[in-house]
Protein backbone atom coordinates (compact mmCIF):
# COMPACT_ATOMS: atom_id res chain seq x y z
CA UNK A 1 0.00 0.00 0.00
CA UNK A 2 1.11 3.68 -0.72
CA UNK A 3 1.08 5.54 2.28
CA UNK A 4 1.16 8.92 -0.02
CA UNK A 5 -1.52 8.17 -1.45
CA UNK A 6 -4.12 7.79 1.43
CA UNK A 7 -2.36 11.06 3.19
CA UNK A 8 -4.98 12.61 1.42
CA UNK A 9 -8.06 10.51 2.09
CA UNK A 10 -6.51 10.20 6.01
CA UNK A 11 -6.54 14.04 6.01
CA UNK A 12 -10.35 13.56 4.92
CA UNK A 13 -10.46 10.81 7.77
CA UNK A 14 -12.08 9.03 5.16
CA UNK A 15 -9.78 5.65 5.56
CA UNK A 16 -10.70 2.67 6.93
CA UNK A 17 -9.04 2.35 10.39
CA UNK A 18 -7.01 -0.17 9.36
CA UNK A 19 -5.09 1.75 6.50
CA UNK A 20 -5.16 4.52 8.70
CA UNK A 21 -3.26 3.04 11.16
CA UNK A 22 -0.58 2.44 8.97
CA UNK A 23 -0.53 6.19 7.35
CA UNK A 24 -0.15 7.09 11.29
CA UNK A 25 2.75 4.88 11.96
CA UNK A 26 4.72 6.19 8.81
CA UNK A 27 3.69 9.69 10.03
CA UNK A 28 5.83 8.84 13.33
CA UNK A 29 8.65 7.58 11.82
CA UNK A 30 8.83 10.23 8.07
CA UNK A 31 8.75 13.71 8.94
CA UNK A 32 8.84 14.48 5.16
CA UNK A 33 5.50 12.86 5.10
CA UNK A 34 4.30 15.01 8.15
CA UNK A 35 4.91 18.50 6.37
CA UNK A 36 3.61 16.74 3.49
CA UNK A 37 0.38 16.17 5.58
CA UNK A 38 0.66 19.95 6.83
CA UNK A 39 0.59 21.14 3.48
CA UNK A 40 -2.59 19.43 2.09
CA UNK A 41 -4.34 20.95 5.30
CA UNK A 42 -2.80 24.65 4.51
CA UNK A 43 -4.08 24.00 1.13
CA UNK A 44 -7.74 22.83 1.75
CA UNK A 45 -8.06 25.61 3.88
CA UNK A 46 -6.91 28.63 1.26
CA UNK A 47 -9.06 26.71 -0.99
CA UNK A 48 -12.44 26.98 1.07
CA UNK A 49 -11.02 30.69 1.64
CA UNK A 50 -10.89 30.96 -2.09
CA UNK A 51 -14.42 29.56 -3.04
CA UNK A 52 -16.69 32.20 -3.84
CA UNK A 53 -19.93 32.38 -1.70
CA UNK A 54 -22.72 33.92 -4.16
CA UNK A 55 -25.69 34.89 -2.65
CA UNK A 56 -28.50 33.25 -3.77
CA UNK A 57 -31.30 35.17 -5.85
CA UNK A 58 -34.40 33.80 -7.56
CA UNK A 59 -35.83 31.29 -4.56
CA UNK A 60 -39.06 32.92 -4.16
CA UNK A 61 -39.69 32.93 -8.11
CA UNK A 62 -38.30 28.72 -7.74
CA UNK A 63 -41.06 28.34 -5.28
CA UNK A 64 -43.74 30.55 -6.79
CA UNK A 65 -43.57 27.62 -9.64
CA UNK A 66 -43.83 24.67 -8.04
CA UNK A 67 -46.24 25.86 -5.66
CA UNK A 68 -48.61 27.43 -7.73
CA UNK A 69 -51.35 25.23 -9.15
CA UNK A 70 -51.13 24.67 -13.04
CA UNK A 71 -53.33 23.10 -15.51
CA UNK A 72 -52.33 19.58 -16.46
CA UNK A 73 -51.55 20.99 -20.15
CA UNK A 74 -49.16 23.80 -18.38
CA UNK A 75 -46.84 21.06 -17.41
CA UNK A 76 -45.86 19.93 -20.46
CA UNK A 77 -46.41 23.31 -22.77
CA UNK A 78 -43.69 22.26 -25.84
CA UNK A 79 -46.12 18.87 -25.82
CA UNK A 80 -49.29 21.30 -26.01
CA UNK A 81 -47.54 23.26 -28.48
CA UNK A 82 -46.93 20.25 -30.26
CA UNK A 83 -50.22 19.10 -29.87
CA UNK A 84 -52.08 22.37 -31.28
CA UNK A 85 -49.66 21.99 -34.56
CA UNK A 86 -50.31 18.50 -34.95
CA UNK A 87 -54.43 19.19 -34.50
CA UNK A 88 -54.14 22.38 -36.87
CA UNK A 89 -52.49 19.96 -39.75
CA UNK A 90 -55.13 17.42 -38.90
CA UNK A 91 -58.07 19.97 -39.31
CA UNK A 92 -56.68 21.10 -42.69
CA UNK A 93 -56.39 18.05 -43.71
CA UNK A 94 -59.88 16.99 -42.91
CA UNK A 95 -61.11 19.93 -44.69
CA UNK A 96 -59.19 19.20 -47.86
CA UNK A 97 -60.63 15.83 -47.60
CA UNK A 98 -64.29 16.80 -46.92
CA UNK A 99 -64.03 18.93 -50.16
CA UNK A 100 -62.92 16.53 -51.84
CA UNK A 101 -65.09 13.90 -50.73
CA UNK A 102 -67.85 15.86 -51.71
CA UNK A 103 -66.57 16.22 -55.60
CA UNK A 104 -65.68 12.82 -56.03
CA UNK A 105 -68.13 9.82 -55.59
CA UNK A 106 -65.14 7.48 -56.04
CA UNK A 107 -64.06 8.37 -52.72
CA UNK A 108 -67.84 8.19 -51.14
CA UNK A 109 -66.60 4.65 -49.31
CA UNK A 110 -64.03 6.58 -47.27
CA UNK A 111 -64.74 6.37 -43.82
CA UNK A 112 -65.86 8.87 -41.73
CA UNK A 113 -63.39 11.20 -40.92
CA UNK A 114 -63.36 11.93 -36.79
CA UNK A 115 -59.45 11.25 -37.35
CA UNK A 116 -57.61 12.72 -40.61
CA UNK A 117 -55.15 10.49 -40.57
CA UNK A 118 -57.93 7.48 -40.59
CA UNK A 119 -59.49 8.98 -43.59
CA UNK A 120 -56.13 9.23 -45.92
CA UNK A 121 -55.80 5.63 -45.97
CA UNK A 122 -59.48 4.46 -47.20
CA UNK A 123 -59.59 7.34 -49.88
CA UNK A 124 -55.93 6.56 -50.87
CA UNK A 125 -57.14 2.54 -51.29
CA UNK A 126 -60.31 3.99 -53.48
CA UNK A 127 -57.78 5.52 -55.87
CA UNK A 128 -55.44 2.67 -56.12
CA UNK A 129 -58.70 0.32 -56.83
CA UNK A 130 -59.07 3.03 -60.14
CA UNK A 131 -56.21 2.69 -62.14
CA UNK A 132 -57.75 4.63 -64.86
CA UNK A 133 -58.08 7.74 -63.05
CA UNK A 134 -55.06 9.70 -62.64
CA UNK A 135 -54.48 12.00 -59.35
CA UNK A 136 -54.07 14.82 -61.14
CA UNK A 137 -57.75 14.66 -62.81
CA UNK A 138 -58.92 16.17 -59.89
CA UNK A 139 -57.84 19.56 -58.90
CA UNK A 140 -58.88 18.78 -55.12
CA UNK A 141 -56.60 15.65 -55.33
CA UNK A 142 -53.50 18.32 -56.23
CA UNK A 143 -52.62 18.26 -52.06
CA UNK A 144 -49.20 18.51 -52.17
CA UNK A 145 -49.16 15.29 -54.25
CA UNK A 146 -50.38 13.44 -51.43
CA UNK A 147 -52.18 11.11 -53.69
CA UNK A 148 -50.41 9.97 -56.66
CA UNK A 149 -51.53 7.53 -58.90
CA UNK A 150 -51.72 3.53 -58.28
CA UNK A 151 -48.04 2.75 -56.83
CA UNK A 152 -46.98 -0.82 -57.15
CA UNK A 153 -43.91 -2.65 -56.45
CA UNK A 154 -43.74 -5.63 -58.86
CA UNK A 155 -41.04 -8.52 -58.75
CA UNK A 156 -40.51 -11.84 -60.16
CA UNK A 157 -37.96 -14.63 -59.92
CA UNK A 158 -37.40 -16.93 -62.84
CA UNK A 159 -35.30 -19.96 -63.13
CA UNK A 160 -34.30 -21.41 -66.95
CA UNK A 161 -32.38 -23.78 -68.07
CA UNK A 162 -29.80 -22.75 -71.15
CA UNK A 163 -27.37 -23.92 -73.23
CA UNK A 164 -24.55 -21.25 -72.03
CA UNK A 165 -25.45 -19.40 -68.69
CA UNK A 166 -23.05 -16.67 -69.46
CA UNK A 167 -24.33 -15.66 -72.77
CA UNK A 168 -27.60 -15.66 -71.58
CA UNK A 169 -27.25 -13.56 -68.72
CA UNK A 170 -24.93 -11.30 -71.54
CA UNK A 171 -28.51 -11.24 -72.93
CA UNK A 172 -30.74 -10.73 -70.54
CA UNK A 173 -28.23 -7.42 -69.31
CA UNK A 174 -28.82 -6.03 -72.53
CA UNK A 175 -32.56 -6.99 -72.43
CA UNK A 176 -32.86 -4.65 -69.31
CA UNK A 177 -31.02 -1.81 -71.32
CA UNK A 178 -33.02 -1.97 -74.38
CA UNK A 179 -35.63 -1.28 -71.83
CA UNK A 180 -34.91 1.60 -70.58
CA UNK A 181 -33.44 -0.58 -67.24
CA UNK A 182 -30.28 -1.90 -65.78
CA UNK A 183 -29.07 -4.46 -64.01
CA UNK A 184 -28.43 -3.78 -60.24
CA UNK A 185 -26.29 -7.31 -60.18
CA UNK A 186 -24.98 -10.33 -61.78
CA UNK A 187 -22.31 -13.06 -61.41
CA UNK A 188 -21.76 -16.63 -62.44
CA UNK A 189 -20.85 -19.55 -60.15
CA UNK A 190 -20.26 -22.83 -59.74
CA UNK A 191 -21.02 -25.43 -56.98
CA UNK A 192 -18.01 -27.19 -58.10
CA UNK A 193 -15.31 -27.17 -60.22
CA UNK A 194 -17.23 -30.43 -61.79
CA UNK A 195 -20.72 -28.82 -61.31
CA UNK A 196 -22.01 -26.87 -64.70
CA UNK A 197 -22.20 -22.74 -63.99
CA UNK A 198 -25.40 -21.30 -63.11
CA UNK A 199 -25.65 -17.15 -64.22
CA UNK A 200 -27.60 -14.80 -61.93
CA UNK A 201 -29.09 -11.54 -62.65
CA UNK A 202 -30.88 -8.84 -60.85
CA UNK A 203 -32.48 -6.20 -63.46
CA UNK A 204 -34.24 -3.61 -62.93
CA UNK A 205 -37.10 -2.46 -65.37
CA UNK A 206 -39.84 0.23 -65.88
CA UNK A 207 -42.88 -0.68 -64.47
CA UNK A 208 -44.08 -0.20 -67.39
CA UNK A 209 -41.95 -2.81 -69.41
CA UNK A 210 -41.98 -5.62 -66.35
CA UNK A 211 -44.58 -7.68 -68.72
CA UNK A 212 -42.22 -7.62 -71.71
CA UNK A 213 -39.32 -8.02 -70.22
CA UNK A 214 -40.53 -11.29 -68.39
CA UNK A 215 -42.00 -12.52 -71.68
CA UNK A 216 -38.68 -11.79 -73.34
CA UNK A 217 -36.56 -14.03 -70.81
CA UNK A 218 -38.93 -17.00 -71.14
CA UNK A 219 -37.75 -17.10 -74.41
CA UNK A 220 -34.49 -17.79 -73.58
CA UNK A 221 -34.51 -21.52 -72.30
CA UNK A 222 -37.02 -23.66 -70.90
CA UNK A 223 -38.57 -22.22 -67.35
CA UNK A 224 -37.55 -24.19 -64.45
CA UNK A 225 -40.06 -21.63 -61.94
CA UNK A 226 -41.47 -18.83 -62.07
CA UNK A 227 -42.93 -16.06 -59.77
CA UNK A 228 -44.05 -12.76 -59.02
CA UNK A 229 -45.36 -11.20 -56.96
CA UNK A 230 -47.22 -7.29 -57.02
CA UNK A 231 -47.20 -5.48 -54.12
CA UNK A 232 -49.28 -2.29 -53.92
CA UNK A 233 -47.69 0.58 -51.28
CA UNK A 234 -50.04 3.46 -52.79
CA UNK A 235 -51.49 3.10 -48.76
CA UNK A 236 -47.93 3.17 -47.91
CA UNK A 237 -46.88 6.04 -49.47
CA UNK A 238 -49.57 8.57 -48.88
CA UNK A 239 -49.45 7.41 -45.17
CA UNK A 240 -45.59 8.29 -44.90
CA UNK A 241 -46.66 11.49 -46.86
CA UNK A 242 -48.63 12.73 -44.32
CA UNK A 243 -47.16 11.77 -41.40
CA UNK A 244 -44.30 13.49 -42.88
CA UNK A 245 -46.19 16.75 -43.54
CA UNK A 246 -47.50 16.96 -39.91
CA UNK A 247 -44.12 16.52 -38.69
CA UNK A 248 -42.71 18.78 -40.93
CA UNK A 249 -45.31 20.93 -39.13
CA UNK A 250 -44.06 20.61 -36.10
CA UNK A 251 -40.58 21.24 -36.75
CA UNK A 252 -41.47 24.70 -37.88
CA UNK A 253 -43.32 25.03 -34.50
CA UNK A 254 -39.99 24.13 -32.86
CA UNK A 255 -37.57 26.08 -34.92
CA UNK A 256 -40.13 29.37 -33.62
CA UNK A 257 -40.20 28.15 -30.35
CA UNK A 258 -35.94 27.81 -30.73
CA UNK A 259 -36.03 31.73 -31.32
CA UNK A 260 -38.48 32.64 -28.39
CA UNK A 261 -36.26 30.59 -25.75
CA UNK A 262 -35.22 32.30 -23.28
CA UNK A 263 -32.96 30.11 -20.78
CA UNK A 264 -30.75 27.88 -21.43
CA UNK A 265 -32.94 24.90 -20.23
CA UNK A 266 -35.95 26.05 -22.32
CA UNK A 267 -33.35 25.71 -25.44
CA UNK A 268 -31.97 22.50 -24.35
CA UNK A 269 -35.63 21.10 -24.32
CA UNK A 270 -36.36 22.57 -27.90
CA UNK A 271 -33.47 21.66 -29.62
CA UNK A 272 -33.66 18.11 -28.22
CA UNK A 273 -37.12 17.54 -29.52
CA UNK A 274 -36.46 19.44 -32.55
CA UNK A 275 -33.36 16.88 -33.23
CA UNK A 276 -35.75 14.21 -32.62
CA UNK A 277 -38.75 15.87 -35.31
CA UNK A 278 -35.75 15.81 -37.82
CA UNK A 279 -34.63 12.57 -37.45
CA UNK A 280 -38.25 11.52 -37.79
CA UNK A 281 -38.17 13.05 -40.68
CA UNK A 282 -35.04 12.16 -42.42
CA UNK A 283 -36.30 8.57 -41.70
CA UNK A 284 -39.29 8.72 -43.13
CA UNK A 285 -38.28 10.86 -46.34
CA UNK A 286 -35.68 7.80 -46.95
CA UNK A 287 -39.04 5.76 -46.49
CA UNK A 288 -41.01 7.70 -48.83
CA UNK A 289 -37.96 7.77 -51.75
CA UNK A 290 -37.45 4.20 -51.04
CA UNK A 291 -40.79 3.32 -52.19
CA UNK A 292 -41.26 5.77 -54.88
CA UNK A 293 -37.89 4.45 -56.22
CA UNK A 294 -39.27 0.80 -55.76
CA UNK A 295 -41.85 1.52 -57.78
CA UNK A 296 -40.71 3.09 -61.07
CA UNK A 297 -38.33 0.36 -61.52
CA UNK A 298 -39.36 -3.29 -60.83
CA UNK A 299 -37.03 -6.03 -59.95
CA UNK A 300 -36.35 -9.09 -61.68
CA UNK A 301 -33.93 -11.86 -60.31
CA UNK A 302 -33.18 -14.29 -63.15
CA UNK A 303 -31.44 -17.82 -63.01
CA UNK A 304 -29.62 -19.28 -65.84
CA UNK A 305 -28.64 -23.03 -65.35
CA UNK A 306 -26.71 -24.48 -67.94
CA UNK A 307 -27.67 -27.91 -69.51
CA UNK A 308 -25.40 -30.32 -69.27
CA UNK A 309 -23.44 -30.81 -72.56
CA UNK A 310 -24.18 -34.17 -74.98
CA UNK A 311 -21.03 -37.01 -73.66
CA UNK A 312 -20.40 -35.33 -70.60
CA UNK A 313 -20.69 -36.94 -67.25
CA UNK A 314 -23.41 -36.07 -64.92
CA UNK A 315 -22.03 -33.56 -62.36
CA UNK A 316 -21.00 -35.58 -59.37
CA UNK A 317 -18.65 -36.29 -56.29
CA UNK A 318 -16.06 -38.58 -58.22
CA UNK A 319 -16.31 -42.32 -58.78
CA UNK A 320 -14.79 -43.09 -54.84
CA UNK A 321 -17.32 -41.07 -53.03
CA UNK A 322 -20.38 -42.28 -55.12
CA UNK A 323 -19.40 -45.99 -54.91
CA UNK A 324 -19.02 -45.42 -50.79
CA UNK A 325 -22.69 -43.86 -51.15
CA UNK A 326 -23.64 -46.44 -53.12
CA UNK A 327 -21.98 -49.53 -50.50
CA UNK A 328 -23.97 -47.44 -47.29
CA UNK A 329 -27.15 -47.45 -49.28
CA UNK A 330 -27.22 -51.12 -50.34
CA UNK A 331 -26.06 -52.15 -46.55
CA UNK A 332 -29.10 -49.97 -45.31
CA UNK A 333 -31.74 -51.53 -47.68
CA UNK A 334 -29.97 -54.64 -46.80
CA UNK A 335 -30.95 -54.31 -43.46
CA UNK A 336 -34.02 -52.62 -43.72
CA UNK A 337 -35.40 -56.04 -46.00
CA UNK A 338 -34.12 -58.69 -43.07
CA UNK A 339 -36.28 -56.23 -40.39
CA UNK A 340 -39.17 -56.36 -42.68
CA UNK A 341 -39.10 -60.24 -42.60
CA UNK A 342 -38.43 -60.67 -39.17
CA UNK A 343 -42.21 -58.35 -38.86
CA UNK A 344 -43.54 -60.31 -41.57
CA UNK A 345 -42.32 -63.65 -39.46
CA UNK A 346 -43.61 -62.72 -36.08
CA UNK A 347 -47.05 -61.32 -37.18
CA UNK A 348 -47.90 -64.98 -39.05
CA UNK A 349 -46.61 -66.85 -36.41
CA UNK A 350 -49.99 -67.57 -35.68
CA UNK A 351 -50.70 -69.22 -38.73
CA UNK A 352 -47.03 -71.08 -39.25
CA UNK A 353 -45.75 -71.73 -35.69
CA UNK A 354 -48.49 -74.47 -35.11
CA UNK A 355 -48.03 -76.07 -38.31
CA UNK A 356 -44.59 -75.92 -37.50
CA UNK A 357 -45.03 -77.81 -34.51
CA UNK A 358 -47.22 -80.35 -35.56
CA UNK A 359 -44.90 -81.01 -37.98
CA UNK A 360 -42.03 -81.22 -35.69
CA UNK A 361 -44.24 -83.31 -33.18
CA UNK A 362 -45.60 -86.03 -35.80
CA UNK A 363 -42.09 -86.09 -37.27
CA UNK A 364 -40.88 -87.56 -33.64
CA UNK A 365 -43.83 -89.95 -33.46
CA UNK A 366 -43.20 -91.77 -36.46
CA UNK A 367 -39.78 -91.66 -36.12
CA UNK B 1 -37.01 9.25 4.17
CA UNK B 2 -37.29 12.20 5.65
CA UNK B 3 -41.29 12.99 6.24
CA UNK B 4 -41.34 16.00 4.46
CA UNK B 5 -39.54 14.42 1.38
CA UNK B 6 -42.56 11.76 1.46
CA UNK B 7 -44.87 14.44 1.70
CA UNK B 8 -43.94 16.19 -1.52
CA UNK B 9 -43.69 12.31 -3.51
CA UNK B 10 -47.62 12.23 -2.44
CA UNK B 11 -47.66 15.25 -4.57
CA UNK B 12 -48.14 18.36 -1.39
CA UNK B 13 -46.66 21.64 -3.03
CA UNK B 14 -45.89 22.80 0.14
CA UNK B 15 -43.90 20.08 1.84
CA UNK B 16 -42.43 20.80 -2.13
CA UNK B 17 -41.82 24.57 -1.17
CA UNK B 18 -40.17 24.00 2.28
CA UNK B 19 -37.60 21.61 0.27
CA UNK B 20 -36.74 25.01 -2.08
CA UNK B 21 -36.54 27.06 0.91
CA UNK B 22 -34.18 23.94 2.80
CA UNK B 23 -31.58 23.61 0.11
CA UNK B 24 -32.06 26.35 -2.86
CA UNK B 25 -28.74 28.28 -1.39
CA UNK B 26 -26.76 25.41 -1.92
CA UNK B 27 -28.42 24.21 -5.23
CA UNK B 28 -27.88 27.79 -5.81
CA UNK B 29 -24.11 27.94 -5.32
CA UNK B 30 -23.16 24.88 -6.64
CA UNK B 31 -24.71 26.23 -9.89
CA UNK B 32 -22.88 29.45 -9.89
CA UNK B 33 -19.92 28.01 -9.47
CA UNK B 34 -19.87 26.26 -11.96
CA UNK B 35 -22.08 28.08 -14.78
CA UNK B 36 -21.77 31.59 -13.70
CA UNK B 37 -23.52 33.89 -11.81
CA UNK B 38 -26.16 35.19 -14.47
CA UNK B 39 -27.27 31.48 -15.64
CA UNK B 40 -26.93 30.28 -12.21
CA UNK B 41 -31.08 31.12 -11.16
CA UNK B 42 -32.47 29.79 -14.33
CA UNK B 43 -30.28 26.38 -13.22
CA UNK B 44 -31.16 26.01 -9.91
CA UNK B 45 -34.87 26.63 -11.13
CA UNK B 46 -34.17 24.07 -13.76
CA UNK B 47 -32.66 22.06 -10.90
CA UNK B 48 -35.78 21.84 -8.53
CA UNK B 49 -38.41 21.82 -11.20
CA UNK B 50 -36.43 18.76 -12.78
CA UNK B 51 -37.30 17.28 -9.48
CA UNK B 52 -40.66 17.54 -8.70
CA UNK B 53 -41.23 15.84 -12.04
CA UNK B 54 -38.60 12.57 -11.30
CA UNK B 55 -39.77 13.02 -6.96
CA UNK B 56 -41.34 9.50 -7.49
CA UNK B 57 -37.68 8.38 -8.73
CA UNK B 58 -36.30 9.24 -5.68
CA UNK B 59 -35.86 6.25 -3.57
CA UNK B 60 -33.49 8.13 -0.60
CA UNK B 61 -30.20 5.79 -1.85
CA UNK B 62 -29.06 9.05 -0.87
CA UNK B 63 -29.68 12.60 1.35
CA UNK B 64 -32.41 14.72 -0.81
CA UNK B 65 -29.76 17.39 -1.22
CA UNK B 66 -26.81 15.30 -2.49
CA UNK B 67 -29.77 14.10 -4.86
CA UNK B 68 -30.57 17.45 -5.80
CA UNK B 69 -26.88 18.51 -6.71
CA UNK B 70 -26.53 15.22 -8.99
CA UNK B 71 -29.89 16.71 -11.05
CA UNK B 72 -27.84 19.98 -10.78
CA UNK B 73 -24.10 18.27 -12.01
CA UNK B 74 -26.26 17.13 -15.24
CA UNK B 75 -27.78 20.36 -16.37
CA UNK B 76 -24.49 22.18 -15.84
CA UNK B 77 -22.66 19.69 -17.69
CA UNK B 78 -25.01 19.52 -20.23
CA UNK B 79 -25.40 23.07 -20.59
CA UNK B 80 -21.58 23.71 -20.40
CA UNK B 81 -21.10 21.20 -23.89
CA UNK B 82 -23.36 23.07 -25.28
CA UNK B 83 -22.44 26.85 -24.67
CA UNK B 84 -19.28 29.04 -23.55
CA UNK B 85 -16.54 26.77 -21.45
CA UNK B 86 -17.31 27.41 -17.58
CA UNK B 87 -16.46 30.94 -16.15
CA UNK B 88 -13.52 30.00 -13.33
CA UNK B 89 -13.65 33.50 -11.79
CA UNK B 90 -17.50 32.57 -10.92
CA UNK B 91 -16.15 29.51 -8.53
CA UNK B 92 -13.24 31.49 -7.14
CA UNK B 93 -12.02 35.07 -5.82
CA UNK B 94 -8.73 36.53 -6.85
CA UNK B 95 -8.85 39.15 -4.64
CA UNK B 96 -6.29 39.35 -1.63
CA UNK B 97 -7.93 37.76 1.82
CA UNK B 98 -8.06 40.00 4.45
CA UNK B 99 -6.73 37.15 7.14
CA UNK B 100 -3.31 36.54 6.79
CA UNK B 101 -2.72 33.85 3.92
CA UNK B 102 0.50 31.73 3.61
CA UNK B 103 -0.06 31.31 -0.79
CA UNK B 104 -0.69 34.14 -3.46
CA UNK B 105 -4.34 34.64 -4.16
CA UNK B 106 -4.18 34.58 -8.05
CA UNK B 107 -1.19 32.07 -7.56
CA UNK B 108 -3.55 29.54 -6.25
CA UNK B 109 -6.71 30.46 -8.44
CA UNK B 110 -3.97 30.16 -11.46
CA UNK B 111 -2.75 26.65 -10.11
CA UNK B 112 -6.82 25.69 -9.69
CA UNK B 113 -7.63 26.73 -13.30
CA UNK B 114 -4.75 24.61 -14.31
CA UNK B 115 -6.66 21.14 -13.06
CA UNK B 116 -9.11 19.16 -15.49
CA UNK B 117 -11.82 19.40 -15.51
CA UNK B 118 -12.86 15.89 -13.11
CA UNK B 119 -9.99 16.76 -10.84
CA UNK B 120 -11.65 20.78 -10.48
CA UNK B 121 -15.07 19.09 -9.75
CA UNK B 122 -13.89 16.91 -6.92
CA UNK B 123 -12.12 19.98 -5.34
CA UNK B 124 -15.80 21.84 -5.42
CA UNK B 125 -17.29 18.97 -4.20
CA UNK B 126 -15.43 18.09 -1.17
CA UNK B 127 -13.45 21.25 -0.13
CA UNK B 128 -16.09 23.72 -0.77
CA UNK B 129 -19.43 22.07 -0.75
CA UNK B 130 -18.38 20.22 2.05
CA UNK B 131 -19.72 16.66 0.75
CA UNK B 132 -18.21 13.20 1.85
CA UNK B 133 -16.39 11.32 -0.71
CA UNK B 134 -19.42 8.61 -0.53
CA UNK B 135 -21.92 11.48 -1.12
CA UNK B 136 -19.68 13.24 -4.14
CA UNK B 137 -19.42 10.10 -5.70
CA UNK B 138 -23.13 10.01 -5.90
CA UNK B 139 -23.52 13.60 -7.27
CA UNK B 140 -20.65 12.50 -9.72
CA UNK B 141 -21.98 9.02 -10.53
CA UNK B 142 -18.45 7.05 -10.32
CA UNK B 143 -17.45 4.42 -7.16
CA UNK B 144 -16.05 6.47 -3.90
CA UNK B 145 -12.68 5.22 -5.05
CA UNK B 146 -12.28 7.28 -8.17
CA UNK B 147 -13.14 10.81 -5.79
CA UNK B 148 -10.48 9.41 -3.47
CA UNK B 149 -8.22 8.82 -6.41
CA UNK B 150 -9.15 12.44 -8.03
CA UNK B 151 -8.57 14.41 -4.78
CA UNK B 152 -5.28 12.71 -3.99
CA UNK B 153 -4.24 13.99 -7.70
CA UNK B 154 -6.09 16.91 -7.74
CA UNK B 155 -3.54 18.10 -4.28
CA UNK B 156 -0.67 16.50 -5.85
CA UNK B 157 -0.99 18.62 -9.25
CA UNK B 158 -2.01 21.86 -7.58
CA UNK B 159 1.32 21.33 -4.89
CA UNK B 160 3.42 20.74 -7.33
CA UNK B 161 1.73 23.72 -9.11
CA UNK B 162 2.70 26.06 -6.19
CA UNK B 163 6.43 24.61 -5.57
CA UNK B 164 7.01 25.45 -9.30
CA UNK B 165 5.80 28.93 -8.64
CA UNK B 166 8.09 29.27 -5.87
CA UNK B 167 5.70 28.97 -2.95
CA UNK B 168 6.58 27.31 -0.32
CA UNK B 169 5.43 27.44 3.48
Amino acid sequence: MNVRENLKAYLDRELPEDQAAAVRQALEQDPSLRQELEEMRMLGLEIRRAATEPEPVGMEQTIGRIAAPRRPWARRPLLALSGIAALAVLVSMVSVLNRARGDSPMAESAAGADVAMKSVAPMAESMAEAPGRAAGENPDYAMAGAFPERMVVRTADIRLKVDDAAAAMQKAIELAKSLGGYAASSGISRETERSTPVGTATLRVPERNFDAALGQLRTFGEVLSENSNSDDVTLQHADVSARLKVLRAEEQQYVTLLGAAKTIGQVLQVRERLNQVRQEIESLDAQRKTLERQAALSTITATFVQRTAVGEPEPGRGWASEAWASAVNGLTAAFRWIGAAAIFLFVYSPLWLPALLLVAYLARRFK
Amino acid sequence: MDPLVERAKRGDREAMAELVRRNYDAVYRFCARRVGLEPAKDMAQETFLTACRSLRRYEGRSSFEVWLLGIAHNLCRRSLRSSAPVNVEAAWRTEPDTEESWIDRRVLVEALRGLSAEHLEAVLLHEVEGLTYEEAAQVLGVPTGTVKSRLHHAFARLRSSLQAQGVNR
